[in-house]
């Protein structure tokens, strides 16, 4: 559904010169499937995601989403940030949901895009707070509201770049096992970047694992127990993970050093 | 909270009311001359019984008038101004650059170039109140944009909104804060061009606004009078403040948790 092919992104630096950040990436991603990204800071991990969302223009290489070419940012390929302030702080929690309903004229009355939003933001467990302005909101509060906002738009593809990073463990696990439910209930198609290996093995059916300079995949691992209760296969694949984290880090360093 | 803002009230209250205390007593007790500071309650026995003739009340309207006509005449600009800027980013450093070379510009300065290009008319205090208004006003608009978290402007792109919607669904609305602090600079600018102004031009119309009630109450050498004109200003100032702007701050940026405090 969504696929990469031969992706090369670079960045002209200050000084001039030219940073290479992403080298041939060749991706396939399932329809509601959810694909993982994993890595050390510096490998890519965003600037793929803003790549594929069309914030971000290819060097060369083609994005396709359900066989067409994606070229500029659109409301069927929606992007999730860590910031927790991506809400727009003006509009209340429902109004959040609402006005992009419009806006983008996915709906084309008022009351049909308020049935939807309430819809979702039920779904999130938000129904007591659709009043609430964005800032009267605890963090993790923000990040349901803005899951529901971009749920109701339908999007066939969800990127989310570290969205609970910023979240205390509870709030975060309760959104990790959220998203996943409600991606599954919407067939939404998700890619999301992540610092944490335990987040990735709740949340996705394949992780990838990237390398930096330039920004590569290295390894994919399928997620086949995500489903069943084998705690034990879920550990041994986190431990398989972090050991190949753990040894990208130090060739980098010893890199750095000779 | 609550409580401790009108204890603050109070205490402020309670300070202009020893001001006046102190003010009436020592011209009463001919500390001061009347003919440079006349008692308070002279003052205001002259306001009001200026303001039951219908004269001054004419002139204060007058003056009011004029300054909503020239503010809202440079929001109209500003807001072209800014939708230029937006959509044609080149245009950005040209006001930029007027902004630099205007806005330190005081509105009392260019009064001779306005009356040989306009003459002595409305139309004159207009663009003078424009200048004083509208640069203090686009800076701190181009402040807000610049400022502005792109994390909106990614949103918006996002959900492909075009660039009018863009404008007034979203940027508009993320610079708030910036257009409401224009607007209190641009006011107290606008005030004090438009007051020069009318001293400088003397009497448009058939009766002039604040400015030349009181410059002519001095010219009569009439103090308690010259005192009601500016009286009249200070009220009308801490109106606009506390009913105006504390109010469109209260329903806007505050409400939506936007202003520092």
């Amino acid at each position: 559904m969504v696929s990469i092919q031969n992706l090369y992104k670079s960045f002209i630096m200050n000084d001039g010169s030219k940073l290479d950040v992403l080298e041939d990436i060749n991706l396939n991603v399932n329809q509601n499937e959810l694909v993982g990204l994993i890595g050390y800071s510096g490998c890519g991990k965003t600037t793929l995601l803003r790549t594929i969302c069309g914030f971000e223009k290819p060097d060369a290489g083609h994005i396709l989403i359900d066989g067409k070419n994606h070229v500029l940012p659109q409301k069927n390929v929606l992007m999730l940030f860590q910031d927790f302030n991506q809400l727009l702080p003006w509009k209340t929690v429902l109004g959040n949901v609402i006005h992009p309903l419009l806006a983008t004229k996915t709906v084309v009355t008022k009351e049909e895009a308020k049935k939807r939003a309430l819809k979702r933001l039920n779904d999130v467990g938000l129904s007591e707070f659709i009043n609430s302005y964005p800032h009267q909101l605890s963090g993790g509060m923000k990040q349901r509201t803005t899951v529901a906002r971009a749920l109701a738009l339908q999007p066939r593809v969800l990127l989310m770049d570290e969205p609970f990073a910023a979240l205390d463990n509870i709030t975060r696990h309760s959104l990790q096992l959220l998203t996943r439910h409600v991606c599954e209930k919407y067939g939404v198609t998700a890619i999301f970047v992540t610092h944490s290996v335990e987040e990735a093995v709740i949340m996705a059916d394949r992780i990838i694992v990237m390398r930096e300079n330039p920004g590569r995949i290295e390894k994919t691992f399928e997620n086949s127990n995500r489903q069943s209760q084998d705690e034990e296969a879920r550990a041994t694949l986190s431990a398989e993970i972090l050991a190949l984290l753990d040894k990208n880090r130090s060739s980098a360093a010893n890199k750095k050093n000779e | 909270m609550k409580k401790l803002k009108s204890s603050n009230l109070a205490q402020s209250l309670l300070w202009l009311l020893a001001i006046l205390i102190a003010w009436e007593t020592v011209t009463r007790i001919g500390l001061v001359s009347v003919y440079l500071l006349p008692p308070f309650s002279k003052v205001i026995a002259a306001l009001f019984s200026e303001l039951l003739k219908g004269k001054l009340g004419i002139q204060i309207f007058n003056s009011v008038f004029v300054i909503l006509q020239g503010f809202v005449f440079s929001f109209f600009l500003a807001f072209i101004i800014t939708l230029l800027c937006t959509w044609f980013k080149p245009l950005e450093r040209l006001f930029a650059t007027l902004c630099t070379i205007f806005n330190p510009l005081p509105a009392v300065a260019i009064m001779p170039l306005i009356i040989m290009w306009f003459g002595v008319s409305t139309g004159a205090m207009i663009a003078i109140i424009v200048h004083g208004v509208l640069w203090a006003l686009v800076t701190h608009i181009m402040d807000g944009v610049h400022s502005m978290p792109v994390i909106y402007h990614e949103w918006g792109k996002n959900l492909g909104l075009n660039p009018w919607h863009m404008f007034t669904d979203i940027l508009v609305l993320a610079i708030m804060p910036s257009i409401i602090a224009g607007i209190r600079v641009g006011w107290g600018r606008a005030w004090r061009a438009l007051i020069s102004a009318e001293m400088v031009f003397g009497m448009i119309g058939s009766m002039g606004g604040l400015g030349y009630y009181i410059y002519t109450s001095r010219a009569y050498s009439n103090m308690p009078r010259v005192m009601a004109g500016v009286v009249v200003i200070i009220v009308i100032g801490v109106v606009v403040e506390s009913l105006i702007f504390k109010q469109l701050e209260n329903n806007t940026i505050r409400k939506w948790g936007m202003s520092v405090e």
